[in-house]
């Protein structure tokens, strides 16, 4: 019984990778380089060879420009070369978000439908198809969660902690490493499997285990976050001189945020993610002498339903159990967004959405009935449709169509008095 | 092991920097070079002044402006790479060459000595603006451009390393060439490579700003002799 459940449970995520790839890679080298995409390029090209952070988001850390350059390397200047990583991590996302849902809930049906949400959700897809980190930190903080998830069940298990219990936490630790240096946000889901390895370590009145803890999620992802800014060490800087950087930057992106030029992406606001359905974040470019635009959009069928779900979660005794771990990610990253004073634009809801996908999974599977599986059949079908609605959109081919290209006009930074540079 | 990374990481930041024999004081560098604008200015340095420097720029101005270039976006793939230094190096000018020198890894940090008037004037704007401010003292206002810190101060800094010194004509507009010089021995600052800019380039500076300079540049000669 268990195993044709996890049989159709592996069928499913692999059914889901296989529509993320298509989504992701149908057409890429059809699709323009945006402007941002090629600064990227010139930024990781310049930082590889000479430390420097610019011309583009010198505020975030460097993993991003050490995988484009990597990338740049290997498969050339062409469309692949440039997006290669963004395109693999944002597919393999896919099938870990059902691994990590379903070692959380236990509930293969949902973890197959938060695997699937984020499948063919247009924001991930749109960022999916672009050089930037935003799916880099998405992969990275999920399976920096799932080894940490492991971890948890063998601590779970009673037995005394093995060598290679440490070697994992320590894995926790490198990967939630290479998630903080591609965006910092990592740091909420990390802040919440350190929380959870320290209150078991108090427990069970382990002080080993709070230390080795402890270099996890502290020391191991300094260094690497400290490892990936190599580059920039070449410059002639000492240790100091890099604490001195990565606080300066990070104060200067948070209480001292200014725009370096007029800010016009018009969804800045984090408490809109799941309430308004028209949220977007537009990229733009021009070729063959026309306006390129990639707008990247939450799928409404399933982005509308989160915050019902989180709500039910959170009341419902069975569902709050088996989902205790999800909502604390949920909230831990969803939180200090709703907090912050600053502007956070749409693209950023990426954090969050992995972890919201899967309180809507398994608020679905805890309210349809195992008899009336095929609701779910059907509510997956209107969700797939919508998400192909809005493929254009992530392609930046919706100017060519009459139905979305009125959706993207709302992102027009004519109409709002000129281009946008920060994110 | 972490703790071993950390430090080697600082450690061999520490040790890529390049710079040449200094000498204490600083006005009795070896390498003394009078240059007539920001073009020849930023030759002088790519020539001499080594990797991962501090730049001392004595100076009415700041020079710290991202020079502009020709848009470098491309619409279409295969993309066309190429090396933005370079690209700035072809634009350096008077407003741009301290921000095109921490561009190329010349300088990683730059102490801004500015006339007393200058500075009250900066430190009223650094108030008024503080995206980039760490802090503001008495004398001193702590700057970074992404993470490199940039000092602006109303004194001739003493530091632990040997140093670029610039001297840019426009100082001279509102301050004297011995006190300058006077400053410079009191603060102990070693410099390798000492360059005087007349500032042919920026019309801000007048008559008295260059005649101040070549004083200074006078001084140094006769206090370079009278050492000899």
């Amino acid at each position: 019984m268990i195993a044709a459940e996890s049989r159709r449970f592996a069928w499913a995520l692999a059914a889901a990778t296989v529509l993320a790839a298509v989504l992701r890679w149908y057409r890429i080298g059809d699709q323009p380089p945006l402007s941002d995409e090629v600064h990227m390029a010139l930024t990781a090209m310049g930082y590889v060879g000479g430390g420097q952070t610019l011309p583009t988001m010198p505020h975030h850390p460097n993993l991003r420009n050490l995988l484009i350059f990597a990338s740049l390397r290997l498969f050339g200047t062409g469309s692949v070369g440039l997006r290669f990583f963004s395109l693999l991590l944002g597919t393999l996302s896919v099938p870990l978000v059902g691994i990590v849902v379903r070692a959380m809930t236990k509930r293969p049906v949902a973890a197959g439908l938060a695997a699937f949400f984020l499948a063919v959700d247009p924001l991930h897809v749109a960022f999916s198809r672009q050089a930037i980190q935003e799916t880099h930190v998405v992969f990275f903080a999920l399976l920096g969660s799932w080894i940490a998830l492991v971890f948890l069940e063998r601590l779970d298990r009673g037995v005394p902690l093995a060598a290679v219990d440490g070697v994992l936490l320590l894995l926790v630790g490198l990967v939630f490493g290479l998630a903080i240096a591609s965006k910092y946000q990592a740091v909420f889901p990390l802040l919440v499997f350190m929380g959870i390895v320290l209150v078991k370590a108090i427990r069970l009145r382990d002080v080993g285990l709070a230390v080795l803890a402890a270099v996890s999620f502290v020391l191991v992802p300094v260094t690497v976050l400290a490892l990936t800014d190599a580059p920039w060490f070449q410059r002639g800087y000492g240790l100091a001189d890099w604490a001195f950087m990565r606080s300066a930057v990070f104060e200067r992106m948070s209480a001292r945020y200014v725009p370096a030029v007029t800010e016009l992406n018009p969804d800045r606001n984090a408490w809109e993610w799941f309430v308004n359905p028209l949220l977007g974040y537009a990229s733009f470019s021009t070729s063959e002498g026309k306006p390129f635009v990639v707008v990247g959009m939450g799928n409404p069928l399933v982005w509308l339903l989160v915050l019902p779900s989180a709500l039910l979660a959170a009341m419902n005794r069975s569902l709050r159990r088996r989902t205790l771990t999800l909502q604390a990610l949920f909230w831990a990253t969803y939180l200090p967004f709703l907090a912050t004073g600053r502007p956070i634009f749409f693209l950023t809801a990426l954090a969050v959405a992995p972890f919201a996908f899967g309180l809507v999974g398994a608020a679905l599977d805890e309210i349809v009935p195992a008899a009336r599986r095929r609701i779910l059949y059907g509510y997956g079908g209107a969700v797939l449709a919508a998400s192909l609605f809005l493929q254009p959109l992530s392609m930046g081919t919706a100017l060519d169509h009459g139905y979305s290209s009125a959706l993207v006009q709302r992102f027009d930074p004519h109409a709002a008095g000129g281009p946008r540079t920060d994110r | 092991v972490c703790a071993f990374v950390l430090r080697g990481l600082g450690e061999r930041g520490i040790a890529s920097r390049i710079h040449g024999e200094p000498l204490r004081p600083a006005t009795l560098a070896r390498d003394v070079r009078v240059v007539r604008n920001a073009r020849e200015l930023h030759a002088h340095y790519v020539q001499h002044g080594g990797r991962g420097r501090v730049l001392v720029n004595v100076s009415r101005y700041l020079h710290f402006q991202e020079p502009a270039i020709d848009e470098v976006t491309s619409s279409r793939f295969p993309l066309r790479l190429f090396d933005l230094v370079q690209a700035y190096e072809g634009n350096v000018g008077v407003t741009s060459h301290l921000w095109v020198a921490m561009r190329r890894g010349l300088a990683r940090e730059i102490r801004h000595v500015v006339p007393p008037a200058t500075f009250v004037e900066k430190r009223a704007a650094a108030r008024a603006d503080g995206t980039d401010v760490v802090s503001i003292g008495d004398h001193a206002i702590v700057l970074h451009h992404w993470g490199s810190r940039r000092i602006i101060s109303d004194a001739v800094p003493s530091l632990a390393e040997p140093a670029i010194l610039v001297v840019d004509a426009s100082y001279f507009e509102a301050a004297d060439p011995d006190q300058l010089l006077r400053e410079i021995e009191r603060s102990g600052l070693a410099a390798d490579v000492v360059a005087l800019c007349f500032a042919d380039d920026n019309p801000e500076v007048g008559p008295r700003g260059r005649e101040g300079l070549a004083r200074f540049a006078s001084l140094l000669e006769k206090r370079a002799h009278d050492r000899r």
